[in-house]
């Protein structure tokens, strides 16, 4: 079996590898899955614990504010141990000690900011349902959230008018809200 | 959630509006807490697919849940006795028609056969990683088998720095998966000329395999031996085989 070095995750995320997210699923989400089991979670909270912390990773790296003060591993699991007893705590579910399976660190607070803000678990909640919509929708959104003019939107997708462009992307993003509003999970988002 | 007022907040986040009617958008927006939430609920949606590059992070982790559970939910097969009988039947059939092409096929091996036969590149990946971005993605292609890709980012790699043995090993590899048997002699030509390294037997191997696909059956030999005489080497028994194969051509 391969073994990346820290340096080498971090280099291969960036590059969203297929080979590394690969590794990095293997290797770190049974430990991730065995802190929510252990400590009142289900599979399904594991995965998006799982999926949160790497996108909050991923995001620093990006944005090129990644230090590493520990192993890769070790970050990881800190993240995700964050975003578990944040979500613990929301559910009013306080537990007298965590059972940990992994070393943590104290991190640092930039991530702890973007942890509490709890910003990466709405996109998440809107990316599940953008990805539910039909292709030609997804497409007509990714085109304009890159700022493509409608007019080159039509074209691209064949439209005969850019009026037909611009009314096929306001019922996208209105089916998109559609699904958003409807699901249970949103709804603490949005009713403030 | 209802939306009362979609229309004018995406004419106002597609800057579709004229200067007077954003002012009065905004000015309604200050005092109207419905319209108010209704807009923050769409700039979040927005802000959440601006990053294509997290979408398609995010669907590569939710494709692996799914694997890994259709995988885990995949039923253990059970056979039945009938069915034995028939696999049993069709292995005795298949360990005939082998043992029969085993004693028909003629004894000389081509060049091109034996390469065949005793190259792999399986496995080789065993150096500790560096963390340099195109070394890693040159690494990446590799294990992807685009050894094109590859051997052309180790390459580069090469062109500004020619004192990475490990890279020259891979360049050379890669360079006989794409059948530059040439370019992949030189490349472990410059390990056994460094001496120094990790390499210097594996390449010794491949050097050997590359002369013999180029049909330089006497520098092969000469290879061959070396590696032959070398109990330590880790490809002995190999090479020994080899030279046999080669001797009867």
């Amino acid at each position: 079996m391969i073994h990346y070095s820290d340096e080498a995750i971090v280099e291969g995320l960036r590059l969203r590898s297929d080979y590394i997210i690969n590794f990095v699923y293997r290797e770190y989400f049974p430990i991730i899955k065995y802190l929510v089991n252990e400590n009142s979670g289900s599979d399904e909270d594991a995965e998006d614990i799982f999926q949160d912390g790497l996108i909050i990773i991923y995001k620093k790296i990006t944005d090129n504010q990644l230090t590493l003060t520990s192993s890769f591993k070790t970050y990881m699991y800190s993240v995700c141990r964050n975003l578990w007893l944040q979500k613990l705590n929301k559910r009013k579910n306080v537990l007298d000690k965590i059972s940990d399976v992994e070393d943590y660190i104290d991190l640092p607070n930039d991530i702890k900011h973007e942890i509490s803000s709890q910003e990466v678990e709405l996109h998440r909640l809107v990316q599940i349902h953008f990805l539910t919509l039909s292709e030609d929708c997804q497409k007509i959104l990714r085109l304009f959230m890159k700022d493509v003019s409608l007019r080159e939107i039509g074209n691209i997708m064949g439209f005969k008018t850019e009026k037909y462009a611009k009314t096929r992307k306001y019922m996208c993003k209105e089916e998109l809200k559609k699904r958003i509003a409807d699901d249970p999970r949103c709804q603490k988002f949005f009713n403030n | 959630m209802k939306f009362k007022h979609s229309a004018s907040i995406e004419q106002f986040l597609s800057k579709e509006m004229t200067p007077v009617e954003e002012e009065n958008f905004a000015k309604e927006l200050a005092v109207n807490k419905e319209l108010a939430a209704e807009f923050r609920f769409s700039v979040q949606i927005d802000n959440a697919l601006k990053r294509d590059d997290i979408l398609d992070l995010r669907q590569k982790v939710t494709n692996l849940y799914e694997a890994n559970k259709v995988a885990a939910e995949k039923p253990v097969y059970v056979m039945n006795s009938r069915r034995w009988y028939m696999v049993a039947a069709s292995a005795i059939i298949m360990l005939a028609i082998g043992a029969t092409l085993l004693f028909t096929v003629p004894g000389r091996n081509s060049n091109d056969a034996l390469f065949n036969q005793y190259y792999s590149a399986e496995n080789v990946l065993d150096v500790t990683r560096s963390g340099d971005a195109n070394l890693v993605e040159a690494i990446i292609k590799f294990q992807e088998k685009d050894f094109t890709m590859a051997a052309w980012m180790f390459g580069k790699i090469l062109v500004k720095d020619q004192s990475n043995m490990a890279v020259w090993f891979y360049y050379g590899i890669s360079s006989i998966e794409t059948k530059n048997y040439t370019k992949a002699a030189n490349a472990f030509e410059m390990i056994l000329k460094d001496n120094n390294n990790l390499y210097v037997e594996h390449a010794e191997w491949y050097l050997s395999l590359c002369f013999l696909k180029s049909n330089q059956v006497e520098k092969a030999r000469i290879q061959l031996q070396k590696i032959a005489d070398n109990e330590n080497n880790f490809h002995q028994q190999e090479a020994l085989t080899l030279l046999k194969k080669i001797s009867k051509n």
